[in-house]
């Protein structure tokens, strides 16, 4: 779409160099003049092509930018509640941000699940996978390829807030995305 | 009041044990916090010796005793006699300060460690038993806890569990996450604690082999959990799995030829069977909830295990012969982690009671469950091998402490570390002299 | 499953895509989903959103609509994703209620089991010998068989049944069959030996955790060595209900019907036609 106001330009310049031609009759300096014309409209054309390349990296790279920043506005970390693995909206909305990025790249992303330290440490460990399987299974059916997407559980071994309380609990329960 | 007593009694005790010569950062001091109502008081006298022991024997036996909680030993101070043969009993003075039994003994020290006892019945002023121990000189605190085993199943008619051993993680937090985890081997009484393994990567989920000469624990020192055995005699270790996803909660057979374990390889947690000879592999549940943390019945024939089949976190059973699964726990919205007693009827649990973590037993025939704990977050229960107590983890302000419950819920100890959180505690099998 | 659940969704939605119809039902369905979700959020972090929810007059679909991204077949499947993750957990929900009610109702039969014990005793007088029940029921209290060749009382042989028997009363269950036990091997040929094997077998049903097995033996032994004995009809109808406990219906049925055939004027007779209608 981008493209369409430069081709416009290209088309209007070649159109008014076959005008000029057109209109210049037969004569050597006339076709001299047109031939002149002509590679004008040639050198033009070709800077207006690159141009519009120019244009759409430019636009294209803005476009990347504005999913990284989206993808980093939205965070890292997906909470979830307690013995839960089920996606909140919140969490769907980031991982959203992040899929559009990761369909822009072939990257490969790990993802850490990890629980509370309430309740017993095998069964944590379990629930940490689950979590981190969710986010998993959420970001294949979104289309990224499930080769590039590694999971590991810590369960309740490496919580971020230390210490009792629900919140510390609420901010342990989560899946990290690592890149 | 009589427990502060004891505790500083006890203090004296472990100081003692703590000079033992491997020194290990998670030492664990014993404080008990309930004891029976009416403990029988014991004189402990403190053993003649010939040659060099290295250790306090009354001093350990005392010490066993009275962590028992239905013991009251006798003050060494008011003891108005230290008598090492019967000759040299005089009834009357320990009618005196109101002891109920007397214990001498001797230990002599040469090639080998001999500890020569004798029981007293000081109101029937005769003798109840007597016995000998005899080992290598530096496990000389193994022999003092046979002595206890020996006087405690004498009073109680249940055999002692204080010549046994016990495995815990522990953790010590460094700042930029330079987070230390350690496996460490200790006496039943803490003392004598020795690293098994350190890594910077979380250590999961130890527990002994039936015959107690190896430990089985999860490792993520490779950056992800993997199941290790490891010989305690030559400390060779053996990776056991490295399956893609959850590599968790080993635990031997009976038998010692098979280890259950969980691993999520083809899709969701689920029960596995390792035969250790031929590593051959076989698939038990098959379920898209979570089933983990199996734990096996004394008889071998059937497995204890966690599963969220249900919605939320209960105990099933499965029976390897029928391939059935029936579920076990139904008071509560959460029980997990069962281990059985050897009486293959008590099944210690984690059980959570409005919100909070308690340890609890259900028992399989009468399917009455009842709570042992009131302090919260308790977790990894593992029983005796005598039936007796019930050693679990739980929290201690900020900090993971070991902890220890009858499982009648009388008599109640705490083990905290010196420094560092303790956690997943097992208490080993007996072990053979 | 969890594994599987990605394909069968991919496939279930080439199926979608053919029929129109079946696309527009999945339409509406996610987007309610959609909405719940977006409802969920707003409740979490206010945004302008919310004011369209507060806002009954406002067209909440126009609105949730508006702003769907531009992927909407990923968000399809991605929204289906989210409800399975949610049913599955709503089954294991389901499968753990009738995990706990097949368990109450378990409970709830043993405790029947339990008070039809208790009827039954009261109805047969416990069989104990005169003078323990301070002559509730002075007629069929006469313990053991009526026809029969009855054995004479041994000496100490109505104390030891009668402190048996206390022990029934009780609740005593484990210790009753210890008790029963004991008194069989010290009087085999006593006078309430029959009626001892018949309390074992009921003892045996009551137990913790019941064994029908050897309740069947001490019933069929009571059959088998004391023909005609008084307690005949109550031992088929147990033995009928044994049977159905241990799952062989066949069996089941073959005792029932033996007594009300042989006993038709039995209560227990009466009992078995209520149960075989119940339970066969």
């Amino acid at each position: 779409m981008n493209h369409l106001p430069v081709a416009g330009k290209v088309l209007t310049l070649l159109f008014t160099a076959a005008f000029l031609v057109a209109c210049s009759g037969s004569g050597s300096k006339e076709d001299e003049a047109a031939a002149e014309a002509a590679r004008q409209a040639e050198i033009a054309a070709a800077e207006a092509a690159r141009e519009a390349e120019r244009q759409a990296a430019e636009a294209a790279a803005a476009e990347q930018r504005e999913l990284e920043q989206a993808a980093m506005a939205a965070g890292t970390v997906f909470y979830f509640d307690f013995d839960s693995s089920v996606l909140k909206p919140e969490a769907q909305q980031a991982l959203d941000a992040h899929i559009a990025l990761l369909k822009t790249t072939d990257e490969s992303v790990r993802l850490e699940g990890h629980t509370d330290e309430r309740g017993t440490r095998d069964y944590n460990m379990a629930l940490g996978e689950r979590r981190a399987n969710a986010v998993r299974d959420y970001m294949v059916v979104n289309g990224i390829a499930s080769y590039r997407i590694e999971t590991i559980s810590y369960g309740e071994e490496k919580p971020v807030a230390y210490g009792s309380g629900e919140a510390n609990w609420s901010q342990n329960r989560r899946v990290e995305l690592v890149k | 009041m009589t427990i502060t007593r004891r505790v500083a009694r006890l203090a004296s005790v472990l100081c003692l044990a703590f000079l033992a010569p491997l020194a290990a950062r998670a030492e664990l001091v014993i404080e008990i916090t309930q004891g029976v109502d009416d403990p029988t008081p014991i004189a402990i006298v403190p053993f003649a010796g010939t040659g060099a022991i290295p250790e306090d024997i009354a001093g350990v036996v005392q010490g066993d005793l009275a962590r028992s909680g239905q013991f009251d030993p006798v003050d060494r101070g008011d003891m108005l006699s230290l008598p090492s043969s019967e000759a040299e009993i005089f009834y009357r003075d320990w009618r005196a300060i109101g002891t109920e039994y007397l214990l001498i003994g001797r230990a002599s020290a040469a090639e080998e460690l001999r500890i020569d006892y004798a029981l007293y019945d000081v109101n029937r002023q005769r003798e109840v038993t007597t016995g000998t121990v005899t080992g290598p000189v530096n496990e000389a605190r193994m022999l003092a806890h046979r002595v206890s085993d020996a006087i405690y199943e004498r009073l109680t008619g249940i055999p002692g569990a204080f010549a046994t051993r016990l495995l815990y993680v522990s953790v010590t937090r460094n700042p930029g996450g330079k987070d230390y985890y350690r496996l460490t081997l200790a006496d039943s009484d803490g003392a004598r604690p020795i690293v098994l393994l350190e890594s910077r990567e979380p250590v999961m989920a130890p527990t002994w082999a039936p015959d107690a000469s190896q430990v089985a624990y999860v490792s993520f020192e490779t950056g992800r959990p993997a199941i290790f055995r490891q010989d305690l005699r030559t400390g060779a270790r053996e990776q056991l799995t490295n399956f893609k996803g959850l590599n968790s909660s080993p635990a031997w057979s009976p038998d010692g030829n098979t280890l259950a374990l969980v691993l999520s390889k083809d899709g969701s947690p689920d029960i596995y069977l390792l035969d250790l000879a031929s590593k051959r592999l076989t698939r038990i549940t098959r379920h898209y909830a979570i089933d983990t943390e199996p734990t096996w019945m004394p008889d071998g024939k059937s497995l204890l295990f966690t599963s969220d089949r249900g919605g939320r976190p209960q105990i099933y059973r499965y029976n390897l012969q029928s391939g059935i699964t029936d579920r076990v726990t139904f008071e509560g919205v959460y029980n997990a982690r069962a281990r059985v007693a050897q009486d293959g009827r008590n099944v210690a649990l984690v059980h959570q009671r409005e919100g909070q973590f308690h340890i609890a037993i259900h028992d399989l025939v009468t399917e009455r469950l009842h709570v042992l704990t009131s302090t919260d977050l308790d977790e990894s229960p593992s029983i005796a091998p005598n039936g007796s107590m019930v050693l679990y983890a739980t929290k201690l302000g900020d900090r993971g402490i070991l902890s220890a419950v009858s499982v009648d819920g009388g008599v109640k100890f705490r083990l905290p570390a010196r420094s560092g959180d303790v956690r997943e505690p097992a208490w080993s099998p007996y072990i053979s002299p | 499953m969890r594994y599987r659940a990605p394909k069968l969704f991919l496939t279930g939605l080439a199926l979608v895509a053919g029929p129109v119809s079946f696309g527009a039902l999945g339409q509406d369905y996610i987007d309610v989903e959609a909405e719940r979700a977006r409802a969920g959020s707003s409740a979490a972090q206010p945004t302008p959103a919310r004011s369209y929810g507060l806002d009954s007059s406002a067209a909440p679909a126009t609105v949730s609509r508006a702003p769907a991204p531009a992927g909407n077949s990923e968000q399809t499947i991605g929204n289906l994703f989210i409800q399975l993750q949610r049913l599955q957990q709503e089954v294991m929900q389901l499968n753990g209620k009738v995990e706990e009610q097949a368990y109450e109702i378990r409970r709830l039969k043993e405790q029947s089991l339990e008070r039809y014990l208790d009827l039954d005793r009261r109805l047969a007088g416990g069989g104990a010998p005169t003078g323990s029940s301070s002559g509730e029921n002075p007629v069929t209290s006469t313990p053991a068989g009526s026809g029969t060749s009855e054995a004479a009382e041994q000496p100490g042989e109505g104390d030891a049944y009668r402190a048996a028997y206390a022990l029934v009363r009780n609740q005593e269950f484990g210790d009753a069959v210890a008790a029963f036990k004991q008194f069989l091997e010290r009087f085999p040929d006593g006078r309430y030996a029959p009626n001892a094997h018949y309390w074992l077998g009921e003892l045996y049903l009551v137990l913790q955790p019941p064994d029908p097995e050897a309740a069947r033996q001490s019933f069929m032994l009571l059959l088998d060595q004391y023909p005609g004995n008084a307690k005949e009809p109550d031992a088929l109808y147990k033995l009928g209900r044994v049977h159905y406990i241990k799952g062989n219906r066949d069996r089941s049925r073959e005792f029932l019907d033996r007594v009300i055939r042989e006993y038709p004027e039995s209560s227990a007779a009466g009992l078995a036609k209520e149960f075989i209608q119940q339970n066969l």
